[in-house]
């Protein structure tokens, strides 16, 4: 390895390269020459008499560093012993120990497992038929138990399990009843005949706070709960499996301390925004990174730019600023993964969990990690689900007497007269001047986005397998329909295998998963919310005789824009996604274990939006260049390949762990767009090449590669002092020649408190308590390929015949990582026997570095270059969990749950931030959350206008003199409280979220009041109507809308979005088990389900947390069924 | 439990993942693994200019940005506002401050400034490229880099008569550019001159289509004489009104003269001046295919009802100054200068410059009428006769000015022949030939112009008059003879001093 670096890396970077190479070899000697210690040279040197064997084996633990495990009550009748060691070879020690006591010993990785010796068989007696069970016990994620106690029931008889999670009993007769019993988790009695030689038993986290989830993944390693030095966050199945969305992320939302999701609107397979922590980059990536099952996964939408009118289902734009409601928007690339194949959900927030994720882990990690097999009886999982989901609530909407009274006043406001057809002819006030029918009163709130939304998930699937194999496959289906009138609807379908072997002697393992989804959304492309705002006299959707109702007036449509011509256009949006992970595993040695992992993404989208001439009015309806055709297809590649080498190892009186490894990372991401028009009839706008106009879009093509060399090492000193030091070294393609490459690091520590001495017993109260501090740098590599090339793009305008090429950007070669500094201060603490479990962080991310557009003079040829200016972003906080057992009986429990975050965002420093293109949207000091506005002043009582401050004495505002810094339009905090009761067979589960934050008020949203065919909230009812009047309100208008403009910019447009919402609620009843026995069942249950049940708000509008005249999200109520055979 | 390990399957095992893991890290070093190749869909700089074709895209989508950009119309139409060939009808700020002679370096009226130094950008992208390339054939490479110098040399000399002293920006290095300071405008316009020289050496004597060398018609890419005909604008220009260098007046004379006795090049009739088939036209700018109008002028200038009250197009007229400058039977006044009379009552009539007749109304992608045209004979007739008229050659700054004045249906010229008066008559005629061209009127009435004060016995009268013909105030300082810096320029290059006055 070091010669192979010697003579491949280039010369400049070769010292800081050699030195990590240098690290690594010593970390593999290190390892190797331990590994030979343990293995050939463990010597015993003891003298003493009348020694018990517990005293004996505490000896060799001492001086082997080996556990020894035996059963204190089973040994406490064993003879003393006189042993005089001197440098004697382990094994022969023990041979002396034993030598004449009923016991035995096997020697297995790092334990020494005291066994009972089989009882000699007796000689006049017939020989009892003895039988030896043997297998592994694992926990609910699949990762081998370590200790776990087997006993023969009601005996002595007892064993535990060995590293791999291997026991082996021997027991009378296949009619002994074997218990499995290990702290935190639930007790477990099997009888042997129902125990298959190697099979796996699995023990469930018992119902205690704190061990719902014992082991968790940090990506690269397990660690223990108990034992972790970072600030992890998880949600486990049964909290996924109890939401009616499709939308793993939507499953999410409130659910962990620090995490933020924000859905774009109702729609479904809309994008969410989401957010670990805040926000740490100004002009790059914000998301974090997405893992499932050790696969990076892409969470960019893949949706077309040609969409990107479309609401909902559009390609993320470029936010404007951070922070606007609807910052990203497109098709969500995480709808159609199926909820119910999700095990658990991790949630990496501080530098100890993500610096070993190095340049991605800036913004956080969110691990998905998918269901395996279990050994045992092939069990079919099987359930079915319907549902229905509504629009929660809408908005109170002028009536069409309301509306019209209205439109008089703005325009007598205005000093017009009020419009008549028959006066004018040519006036279009088709509201209010006599064409339409003004006894007709819609609330189109119920026409648009009124209907029910039909809900259907089906899943079923099969695992099983003995000691060396398991397998899961999976398959779901999903469909839903819209609100919208109309036949749209969304359908997915996913299958998912899960395939894990494990040889004989349990040193070579292989796992694959592998999950295919398919998506096929036929939803609209127009969200027809946008359309409530109709004046309520507009006429009826269709006519009399089943068309489209233009309402025409000397033959020109009066209702061009009827939406239900949306219906005509279809769009069809297609994804499918293979992804696949394969992990081989192999234990060279015990506690050395090699291994790789290839994981593999292929994500293909087509979509196609045809717009036929027959959605539009006359004269239109027969126009060629009316009828419109755009298909784009984007496709997405990733392959990764991470071979590693872990080494673990009881070194004096603690554990330590080894890790080094490294990444080969590529991505591909190609696109291409068309778009036709000109078709001579609507018949043909499903053939591109029948249009007469075709276009085609320049093709995309970008590649990322990545690799990376990482490590850990990590002790604990007597499960008491804990410390977890990991370290990367990253290479990215996003950078130029000499700044691919940067280092990453961090360090995290703990100390159990509870385990010392002087706290033992002290506070009998006190079960567990843990402090955690952590501080690392991440970096973020979240940005536009390619920027450091010198490039020339194509200008599609031709001179002279002959295409363009325009210089793509000014290049900065140099330009290298953001680096996020995290610091972390956590306490963990169980009280009255984990009942009461409480966990608190602060944190502090600083990110330095920031990659943005340093501002130029344009004599320069540009006014930005690519440049890492020293700006930082701050983002504190607090966030706190905690979770109680309130009530236990055999009967009955409830135990309840409560996350809360506090988050804090500034902007600390920004140089040149006066001559950037950010001068007038941050503010040194101030959350990127900030806008800079207008002042409000409110209602004018003379003229009725809205007013804003101005240093000028005219009234009118000028930036940037009049802008002022409003509060930042953000969360100020947020959270979950989760309670779950059950009875019996019953259980009840509520899940209630709550975010207090700032939103843009529903004026924004609405025209001016007063203005054609635009109604408007009953809010508006309150307007100002002549001078003197004091309102928040101005008055009607039906021509001026300046005023209007500068009150959208001011702060008079920021109001409160707060919002309570019982965001799920879960019932569910657990079929009889005398029932399930006789119908050969087990696990059987029927549920309801509800999704956004009620939300209490101030806030005016259809939703505070989407906002706008967007879809909200739906009411989702499901009842479904599920068992097992 | 078997615990019998296989010796043989363990040692498969290892042997199996350990060749997998150095197969793999074998296959790539560390750094070549994230050194990939460029996009396939853009171009990287150093590919652009090793052949032929991609350099030659490269060049000629500078003309085409210039059209893009509207920076033909852009600067005709402010300069003639800032100057008294427009009336301005538009609320717009940048149009009210270009009017009225109040231009605020916060908000800048015009996009020349930034605009002009994107063009020097990518010429010198050019020439850089082109210097480290052995892929295009030296006849090319003297072409592009000759035109690139050209174009340099025009955006330099139109920046330095906007804003006086600026920088001169001969490379693509931004970390020397965002530093640099502003250069005296004599140096600027020295550097013109340099880059014009230079361009006359390389570039073809030939108009050259899109091959780089084959001859063609159009005369939409500079050739020798166009470099030439602006060379003698710079000496005219650079000899300095006031100071009156009589050497440039004579090297202007002989560029100018150069220029005219080209056969190739002859006065058009006023209504084919700016025809794509126009023999007057020197050098002009082709009409992109993604355009929906003729020219920008036709476009704007056009009026087709009465001037909107919003925005930057269609919200002139032309001026009563200007109106009332033309002599009785000239020609122009009918030919280049069209009017609209209001349908209501009470009936208004406006003039607007109609050199140029296409807009979107007659346009047609495959029969354009006319190109925009920066640089024709006509100027360089009045180049000659303002610099003979400076050397004293009398007879012959009357024989071209006569030239000009009899295109128009005038009589040759018979006024007084003193040098204050024939010049006076010169820069008359400038205004009533040039009007609505590329500024040409404000440079004159500022380059006639010393301290605020006209030499030459008030030849144009100092340029403060035109201010107040249009009610604006015009301070004693004349800082307005310059437009100020943009100030967001000056913040992020704290080198760039800002005009006095601003």
């Amino acid at each position: 390895m070091y010669h192979f670096y010697q003579t491949l890396c280039t010369p400049p970077r070769i010292h800081r390269l050699f030195r990590i190479m240098k690290l690594t070899t010593l970390l593999i000697t290190i390892a190797v020459l331990q590994v030979s210690a343990a293995t050939f040279a463990q010597k015993v040197n003891l003298t003493q008499k009348n020694a018990t064997l517990t005293q004996l084996f505490q000896a060799i633990h001492k001086q082997t560093g080996y556990n020894v495990l035996w059963s204190a009550s089973k040994i406490a009748g064993a003879k003393t012993v006189d042993v005089d060691f001197k440098n004697t070879p382990l094994t022969e020690a023990l041979n002396k120990i034993l030598e004449n006591q009923p016991f035995t010993y096997e020697i297995d990785g790092n334990n020494i497992i005291i066994k009972e010796k089989p009882a000699p068989v007796p000689n006049v007696q017939p020989a009892a038929p003895s039988i030896t069970v043997t297998g592994k016990v694992t926990d609910e994620l699949g990762n081998p138990m370590i200790g776990v106690t087997v006993r023969q029931k009601g005996t002595n008889n007892v064993t535990a399990t060995d590293a791999k999670g291997i026991y082996t009993l021997t027991v009378p007769d296949d009619k002994t009843v074997l218990v499995f019993s290990s702290i935190g988790y639930e007790t477990q009695e099997l009888t042997a005949k129902d125990i298959p030689a190697g099979s796996t038993i699995t023990l469930k986290a018992s119902q205690t706070a704190l061990s719902e989830v014992q082991v968790l993944n940090k990506g690269y390693y397990f660690e223990k709960r108990e034992l972790t030095t970072g600030s992890i966050g998880v949600v486990s199945s049964k909290n996924l499996e109890e939401q009616p969305t499709t939308d793993p992320l939507l499953a999410l939302e409130g659910q962990v301390a620090g995490l933020n999701i924000q859905q774009s609107s109702g729609i479904s397979g809309s994008y969410s925004v989401v957010r670990i922590r805040g926000v740490n980059s100004i002009a790059n990536g914000t998301a974090p990174l997405f893992i499932i099952d050790g696969m990076p996964y892409n969470n960019q939408s893949l949706s077309s730019n040609l969409f990107t009118n479309a609401l909902g289902l559009g390609n993320p734009g470029a936010p404007s600023q951070i922070g606007t409601t609807l910052a990203a928007s497109g098709q969500s690339p995480f709808s159609g993964l199926n909820l119910g194949d999700i095990e658990n959900i991790e949630v990496l927030k501080d530098a100890d969990a993500t610096a070993i994720y190095g340049s991605r882990g800036a913004n956080g990690v969110i691990l998905i990690t998918t269901k395996k097999g279990k050994a045992g009886d092939t069990k079919v999982n099987m359930g079915i689900s319907q549902g229905i989901g509504q629009v929660p609530h809408f908005i109170d909407l002028l009536n069409t007497q309301q509306y019209l009274q209205m439109r008089r006043e703005a325009f007598t406001n205005s000093g017009l007269a009020i419009p008549s057809i028959a006066i004018n002819t040519s006036d279009n006030n088709y509201d209010i001047n006599g064409f339409w029918d003004t006894t007709r009163n819609t609330n189109w709130q119920k026409v648009l986005i009124g209907n029910t939304a039909h809900y259907t998930k089906a899943q079923a699937s099969v695992s099983g397998g003995n000691a060396n194999t398991q397998f899961l496959i999976s398959g779901a289906y999903n469909r839903q329909t819209s609100v919208y009138p109309g036949d749209f609807n969304d359908e997915t379908a996913s299958l998912h295998l899960a395939l894990t072997h494990s040889s004989n002697d349990n040193r070579f393992h292989i796992a694959l998963t592998a999950n295919y989804l398919n998506d096929n959304n036929n939803l609209s492309q127009f969200d027809f919310t946008n359309d409530i705002t109709f004046a309520p006299d507009a006429p009826a959707l269709k006519g009399g005789d089943g068309n489209i109702n233009w309402q025409y007036r000397n033959s020109s449509a009066t209702f061009g824009n009827n939406p239900i011509a949306q219906t005509l256009r279809t769009s069809s949006s297609v994804s499918n996604n293979l992804f696949s992970n394969l992990d081989l595993n192999y234990e060279i040695l015990p506690g050395l274990i090699l291994k790789s992992t290839f994981g593999y993404n292929h994500n293909e989208m087509s979509q196609n939006f045809l717009t036929p001439a027959s959605s539009y009015a006359a004269p239109h309806n027969t126009d060629p260049n009316y009828r419109t055709s755009n298909l784009s297809s984007t496709i997405f590649q990733t392959w990764i390949i991470e071979p590693q080498l872990s080494y673990r190892k009881k070194i004096l009186n603690g554990i330590l762990n080894l890790l080094v490894g490294t990444t080969f990372q590529q991505n591909l991401q190609q696109n291409s767009e068309y778009a036709a028009g000109g078709f001579s009839s609507d018949a043909l706008i499903n053939d591109i090449a029948a249009g007469s106009i075709q276009i085609i879009s320049p093709e995309t093509y970008t590649q990322y590669r990545y690799t990376s060399l990482y490590g850990r090492i990590s002790y604990d000193w007597d499960e008491k002092y804990l410390l977890n030091i990991t370290g990367r070294r990253d290479g990215s393609s996003r950078f130029g020649p000499n700044r691919e490459f940067g280092n990453f690091g961090a360090i995290g520590t703990g100390w159990i408190f509870t385990k010392e001495k002087f706290l033992s017993g002290a506070a009998s109260w006190l079960n567990f308590g843990k402090i955690r501090v952590s501080y690392g740098t991440t970096g973020n590599d979240q940005l536009t390929d390619y920027q450091y090339l010198s490039t020339y793009s194509v200008n599609s305008t031709s001179y002279l015949g002959i295409s363009g090429l325009t210089p793509s950007r000014l290049t900065n070669p140099y330009y290298a990582w953001e680096v996020i500094k995290k610091l972390e201060f956590g306490l963990d603490l169980g009280l009255l026997n984990d009942r009461i479990d409480i966990s608190a962080d602060y944190y502090r991310d600083r990110t330095d570095n920031q990659l943005v557009g340093y501002p130029l003079s344009s004599v320069t040829g540009f006014t930005t270059v690519q440049y890492n200016l020293p700006a930082v972003i701050q983002n504190t906080g607090l966030e706190a969990q905690l979770t109680t057992v309130n009530f236990k009986t055999k009967n009955f429990t409830w135990t309840s749950s409560i996350n809360f975050t506090l988050p804090n965002n500034k902007l600390v420093s920004y140089p040149g931030l006066a001559g950037s293109s950010y001068k007038t949207t941050y503010a040194i000091g101030q959350s990127l959350f900030i806008r800079e506005w207008y002042q409000y002043k409110g209602v004018n009582p003379q003229t009725g206008l809205y007013t804003v401050a101005t240093a000028n004495a005219n009234g009118t505002p000028s930036s940037p003199i009049d802008l002022v810094i409003t509060p930042p339009v953000t969360q100020k905090y947020y959270g979950g409280i989760a309670n779950n009761f059950s009875y019996k067979n019953f259980g009840l589960d509520i899940f209630v979220r709550f975010v207090k934050q700032l939103g843009f008020g529903y004026q924004t949203y609405f025209g001016v009041p007063g203005i054609a065919n635009s109604n408007e909230p009953t809010a508006v009812l309150n307007a100002w109507t002549k001078p003197g009047d004091i309102s928040n309100i101005q008055a009607y208008t039906a021509s001026n809308t300046t005023s209007y403009a500068f009150f959208g910019r001011s702060t008079g447009n920021i109001t409160d979005a707060s919002f309570i919402r019982l965001q799920n609620a879960s019932f569910y009843y657990k079929l009889p088990a005398s029932w399930q026995r006789s119908m050969h069942m087990s696990n059987a249950r029927v549920y309801l389900q509800g999704q956004n049940l009620f939300t209490i708000t101030s806030y005016i509008g259809l939703d505070p947390e989407t906002q706008g005249l967007v879809l909200p999200p739906l009411r989702v109520i499901m009842a479904g069924i599920s068992a097992s055979f | 439990m078997n615990k019998q390990p296989s010796n043989l399957k363990n040692i498969r095992y290892s042997f199996f993942l350990l060749g997998v893991l150095l197969l793999i890290i074998s296959h790539f070093s560390c750094k070549k693994f994230v050194q990939i190749p460029p996009p396939q869909t853009q171009l990287v700089t150093t590919n652009v200019f090793a052949n032929n074709s991609t350099a030659t895209a490269a060049l000629l989508n500078i003309y085409t940005l210039i059209w893009t950009n509207d920076d033909t119309y852009g600067t005709a139409q402010a300069l003639g506002l800032y100057s008294d060939e427009l009336t301005n009808y538009s609320a717009s700020t940048s149009q009210i401050q270009l009017y009225t002679n109040s231009l605020q370096a916060l908000t800048p009226a015009t996009n020349t400034w930034a605009n002009a130094y994107k063009y020097i950008y990518a010429s010198n992208a050019v020439i850089e490229g082109l210097k480290n390339t052995s892929g295009c054939s030296p006849a090319v490479k003297r072409q592009l880099s000759g035109e690139a110098y050209f174009l340099r040399a025009f955006w330099h000399f139109n920046l330095t008569n906007i804003y006086g002293d600026v920088p001169i920006i001969l490379t693509t290095d931004y970390t020397i550019n965002n530093t640099v300071t502003r250069s005296a405008r004599v140096q600027v316009l020295q550097q013109v001159v340099k880059d014009l020289q230079n361009a006359q050496s390389l570039l073809n004597p030939n108009y050259v289509d899109g091959s780089d060398t084959i001859a063609t018609a159009l005369r939409v890419r500079p050739n020798q004489t166009a470099a030439t005909a602006l060379l003698a604008r710079a000496y005219l220009y650079l000899a300095d009104y006031s100071n009156q260098n009589i050497g440039y007046y004579q090297k202007a004379d002989s560029a100018a003269t150069a220029v005219i006795n080209n056969s190739n090049y002859t006065l058009a009739p006023l209504s084919g001046v700016f025809a794509t088939t126009s023999k007057e036209a020197i050098w002009q700018i082709q009409t992109p295919s993604s355009a929906n109008e003729n020219t920008w002028e036709g476009q704007y200038f056009i009026l087709t009802g009465a001037p909107s009250t919003s925005g930057a197009g269609n919200v002139t007229a032309i001026s009563p100054q200007l109106l009332s400058a033309f002599e009785s039977g000239d020609q122009r006044l009918t030919n280049w200068i069209g009017s609209y009379t209001t349908a209501t009552l009470p009936k208004v009539t406006y003039y607007y410059s109609y050199k140029y007749k296409g807009n979107s109304a007659n346009y047609s992608a495959t029969n354009i009428p006319e190109y925009d045209t920066p640089i024709r004979l006509g100027e360089t007739y009045l180049i000659r006769a303002e610099a003979q008229a400076h050397e004293g050659n009398i007879n012959g700054a009357l024989a071209d000015l006569s030239i000009i004045r009899m295109r128009a249906g005038l009589t040759g010229y018979n006024g007084a022949t003193d040098q204050v008066s024939l010049l006076r008559a010169i820069l008359h005629e400038r205004q009533v030939e040039l009007f609505t061209e590329w500024g040409h009127r404000w440079f004159d009435l500022c380059r006639t112009t010393t301290g605020g004060t006209s030499n030459a016995a008030l030849l144009l009268g100092p340029p403060g008059n035109v201010c107040q013909a249009k009610n604006g105030i015009w301070y004693s300082d004349n800082h307005q003879l310059l437009f100020p810096i943009p100030q967001t320029d000056r913040t992020n290059n704290s080198n760039l001093s800002q005009n006095p006055g601003y």
